[in-house]
């Protein structure tokens, strides 16, 4: 496995991760916001602070794809970690900048395609804070519960806590939902 | 990839390229830091010297932050007024000649204290002097200084006997600062106090 603490120093590692993970980051927000140019903003952020938070990963805190959700989460909840924050503010990398006309189509393209899981994801808002996050990167994101836990950073045995009560809440709204698989659920909104 | 991926990669790496050098002592964790602005005062206290002013409580803990960016810049960030021997060594061992003077409240440094640089020393600053999200003051300068000018950073004291920070471009040597008791309404850097607006920091 990589190790990830070299691609907050190491351009050539990072790189290798970028180029791994860069398509499932941008999936990962299309499925959460609308705006193409937003949904650029946010890419950029997510992997600005993956090299801000890269150093203090560790293997006990999950796979990197478990870690790179929990963090793109954050980022996408406006929950960034500050150093994240700080080093954007200084790095101004500004995800809309780079955008030229054939990439706002392949944008909207992704976007259009990520449709009913946005509409999930809007349902997932009236849940409480701690099980919509579980749900969230279980039936969204496609993450074992497990996996789910260690991105938040809970254990197993709460993640499926959290998740059995969403489940039991959600159902009463949306009767179409089929949430009873620990990994990588169909969803349908 | 994408022309857009391609693009995002090519900054993020020149981001990977430039870490900070320095972040002097860990300043994210802490609760109960304050760094706290004076309101309308900064602009009391705004002279033609200084670049930009802002206002500080007492009693914050020690740090620092001091960033070679990719484009070359140097931002600077303080956290609390303490250690400017460590901010001013550090700036000097990126190339940036610099004077870090913290002072009591109440005390300034005798004027004149240094002959103040053109303007075009003042084109140094890529960024106004400003106060991030969690009340640290930052500013952003080039990277490439004018030959024989140097960056003064010094604490300064309101009329209120508010501590405040200015920053100022000196030409040729700073002497020593002779500590002597501030006047009440003394501008940045010792300076008058002005009557125009100052840069940021103030909100």
């Amino acid at each position: 496995m990589q190790e990830l603490a070299e691609i907050a120093s190491d351009p050539d590692a990072f790189e290798r991760f970028y180029r791994q993970h860069v398509e499932a980051v941008q999936r990962f927000v299309a499925r959460r916001v609308d705006d193409p140019f937003l949904a650029a903003d946010l890419t950029a952020d997510v992997f600005v602070a993956v090299i801000a938070s890269a150093g203090s990963y560790r293997r006990s805190r999950g796979e990197p794809v478990a870690w790179l959700y929990g963090i793109a989460r954050n980022v996408v909840a406006g929950e960034r970690r500050r150093n994240a924050k700080e080093l954007r503010n200084v790095a101004c990398v500004r995800g809309r900048a780079l955008v030229d006309e054939e990439d706002l189509a392949a944008l909207h393209e992704r976007i259009d395609s990520e449709s009913s899981a946005r509409s999930l994801y809007r349902e997932l808002s009236r849940l409480p804070a701690g099980e919509r996050a579980v749900l969230e990167l279980v039936a969204l994101d496609g993450l074992s519960v497990g996996e789910a836990g260690r991105a938040l950073g809970i254990g197993g045995v709460a993640a499926r806590v959290r998740l059995h009560r969403a489940r039991r809440r959600l159902r009463s709204r949306l009767d179409l939902l089929d949430l009873g698989r620990s990994d990588v659920p169909e969803v349908t909104a | 990839m994408s022309n857009f991926e391609e693009r995002l990669l090519r900054e993020l790496r020149s981001l990977v390229e430039a870490p900070p050098i320095d972040r002097g002592q860990p300043r994210l964790i802490w609760p109960g830091r304050r760094l706290v602005l004076a309101g309308g005062l900064a602009a009391v206290l705004a002279a033609a010297a200084a670049t930009g002013v802002f206002f500080l409580s007492a009693g914050t803990q020690a740090a620092y932050g001091v960033t070679r960016n990719a484009d070359g810049t140097v931002t600077v960030e303080i956290d609390s007024l303490s250690d400017a021997a460590g901010l001013q060594a550090t700036l000097r061992a990126i190339g940036v000649n610099a004077v870090v003077q913290y002072l009591p409240a109440g005390k300034t440094c005798k004027q004149p204290w240094f002959t103040p640089a053109g303007a075009a020393a003042h084109e140094m600053h890529q960024t106004a002097v400003g106060r991030t999200s969690d009340g640290a003051t930052r500013f952003t300068i080039s990277g490439n200084q004018p030959a024989g000018t140097t960056l003064v950073i010094s604490t300064q004291t309101g009329p209120g006997r508010e501590q405040a920070l200015g920053i100022a471009w000196a030409e040729g040597p700073v002497p020593a600062c002779q500590v002597v008791d501030a006047p009440a309404g003394s501008g940045p850097l010792g300076g008058p106090p002005a009557d125009g607006s100052t840069t940021s920091g103030q909100g």
